[in-house]
């Protein structure tokens, strides 16, 4: 029997994974489940699965997820040092899935304790990707990517020498605005935005996935996870998303990962690596897709997968500048202060304006994080 | 810091004899000295930190420097003859030129510093709005030059009263560390106040 600890457990990847998890009965003890704020939803999970620790991050809801563990020994926990502590209870395998810059440091903590870690916390890569990777190697973890385009991936690469490798080809649906014009997309409001045509997501992903930002910040995660050079990385458009992403070998041969648009499918191979396991999706039925198709990004409609790649190439602390200033200008256009063209342009704005030096450690970046956002903030009450 | 908190106890006892006053004086000190300090510490952690540090730094040397020499070039009317005997306004614009100076020369090397780490974005090419302003800096500059110069005044103003020349001997020959350090000590306090201010202290909490 392994372990697993599931960081963001009442998220979307925490909910696919539990429920994987509970149709392998007997195959896992659940060390710690963490959420932000849901305490309800966590003691219920923590009950179901008897998880030997629950923590909270919101604090305040601290004494009702104590209250609702009553009468269990489930060990409950708050705030970030609480994440921390569950990030390091030494699970086989944690999964970290919390989003934002808050799963920076559990996400963190867990590769320290030198174990398998199934990253799904977007931000750590982009953000601390050097910080990250060093940690990875200083404590020998095993990074297992959960995001469906590096799953893909990390699959198509198994059992091959990466030295071997030609391009690495993430896809993009390319979002609810693929095939708008500029004019069209000037005038986008964010109830468009958060419809997503293959996908059900957050608020702040989908729009991501409108301006493919959520594809360039992958770019930077690819560009971390698979050490090929950032030359030999390459976005298509493929609006179907069945195909998550492929890999060129040197000899010509292209293997691809394909598979129904359900998270399930990578947190499965997760949890089973380097096995298989069953999941309950109805298998790929291509003859009914019919057809997949192809195309080339535009970057002058969308600049989000330029800025990500040069925001890689300059390094440092530009790619978490990179992803304040995304996350700030988002938050900006759902509040309807900014118009969607201009999420681009204010990332663009902070990138010229603004360059501190490469974070050494994890405090550093949270303090390039926050300082971005006041620059990006600063730019937005110019706008 | 420990060594001006221990002057400033002894300035203290020589302010005033009733040892309730010299109490709050005391305390009035840990938390001076103390908020200077931890901003100082606050400011060393932001990103670039540590040149923020040596930015301030040199300002208040510059400060010095450009005060005595603007001081001795051109002497004229003194700003508080009875609290320090050698300070004119001639002094205080001298500083403030050549703090100003230090820190519109800071502008430039931070600016320089960006272009290179963006060179990526803007292939090599100068960008206009990329770094801080150098006119904001000079600004900044001779800001700092008058709070150094109020810090000094405070401080001169303390040794008078307490009847002593220099704030200690721990450092012979130059005085008390109190008298190298008031002008910084009074400059980390403003930037803490405008750091808290700006909200640039989310970055640490």
């Amino acid at each position: 029997m392994r372990s697993i600890s599931i960081l963001g457990a009442t998220g979307s990847i925490g909910a696919s994974t539990l429920d994987l998890v509970r149709r392998q009965p007997g195959e896992w003890r659940v060390l710690a489940l963490t959420a932000h704020s849901n305490a309800a939803e966590l003691a219920r999970l923590a009950r179901e699965f008897r998880a030997e620790i629950a923590v909270i991050a919101d604090e305040a809801k601290l004494a009702e997820l104590r209250a609702a563990l009553s009468g269990t020994n489930i060990q409950a926990l708050g705030g970030a040092a609480g994440l921390v502590e569950a990030a390091a209870a030494g699970a086989d395998l944690t999964v970290a899935a919390i989003v934002g810059c808050a799963g920076l440091a559990p996400t963190m903590a867990a590769i320290e304790q030198g174990k398998v870690v199934g990253l799904a916390n977007k931000e750590a890569l982009v953000s601390a990707g050097e910080v990250m990777t060093a940690a990875v190697e200083k404590y020998g973890a095993t990074l297992l990517p959960v995001d469906s385009e590096h799953n893909a991936i990390f699959q198509c690469l198994a059992g091959n020498d990466p030295a071997h490798v030609r391009t690495i080809t993430l896809t993009a649906s390319g979002g609810p605005f693929r095939d708008w014009s500029l004019d069209q997309l000037t005038a986008a409001t964010p109830a468009q935005a958060v419809k997503h045509p293959n996908w059900d997501m957050g608020a702040k992903i989908s729009v991501d996935s409108a301006t493919m930002f959520n594809k360039g910040l992958e770019l930077i995660e690819a560009f971390h996870l698979f050490p090929v050079g950032l030359d030999r990385l390459r976005i298509i458009v493929h609006p179907q998303s069945v195909v998550h992403s492929m890999v060129e070998y040197r000899d010509g041969s292209t293997l691809a990962q394909l598979g129904p648009s359900d998270m399930r499918v990578p947190i499965a191979s997760v949890l089973a690596w380097p096995q298989r396991m069953d999941t309950p999706l109805p298998p790929l039925d291509l003859a009914a897709i019919g057809e997949l198709t192809f195309r080339a990004p535009d970057e002058t409609r969308f600049p989000a997968t330029r800025l990500a790649r040069q925001a890689a190439e300059a390094g440092g602390a530009i790619p978490a500048v990179l992803n304040a200033a995304n996350e700030v200008a988002v938050a900006g256009f759902l509040a309807g202060q900014i118009g969607f063209t201009r999420i681009a342009a204010m990332v663009e704005d902070v990138l010229s304006r603004y360059a501190p030096a490469a974070p050494s450690c994890l405090p550093d970046v949270h303090a390039v994080d926050a300082e971005a956002r006041v620059h990006a903030r600063e730019m937005m009450e110019l706008a | 810091m420990l060594g001006v908190l221990w002057e400033w106890r002894c300035l203290a006892a020589g302010l005033t004899p009733d040892p309730i006053a010299r109490g709050l004086w005391n305390g009035t000190g840990i938390a001076y000295v103390g908020f200077a300090t931890w901003m100082l510490v606050v400011l060393r952690m932001r990103p670039d930190g540590a040149l923020n540090v040596l930015q301030i730094v040199s300002a208040v040397i510059a400060t010095d420097v450009g005060a005595y020499f603007a001081g001795r070039t051109f002497g004229g009317p003194k700003i508080a003859p009875r609290i320090s005997p050698s300070k004119t306004w001639a002094g205080l614009i001298g500083g403030m030129i050549a703090s100003g100076l230090i820190f519109a020369g800071w502008a430039f090397y931070f600016r320089s510093l960006m272009q290179t780490r963006l060179e990526v974005f803007n292939a090599g090419t100068a960008v206009d709005g990329l770094g801080p302003s150098p006119w904001t800096y000079a600004l900044g500059g001779a800001l700092v030059a008058v709070v150094a110069q109020a810090g000094d005044f405070f401080e001169s103003w303390m040794k008078r009263r307490a009847g002593v020349k220099d704030s200690s001997h721990l450092i012979p020959g130059h005085g008390g560390l109190f008298d190298r350090l008031d002008g910084l000590l009074a400059v980390s306090v403003l930037t803490g106040i405008l750091l808290l201010l700006s909200g640039g202290l989310e970055a640490i909490s």
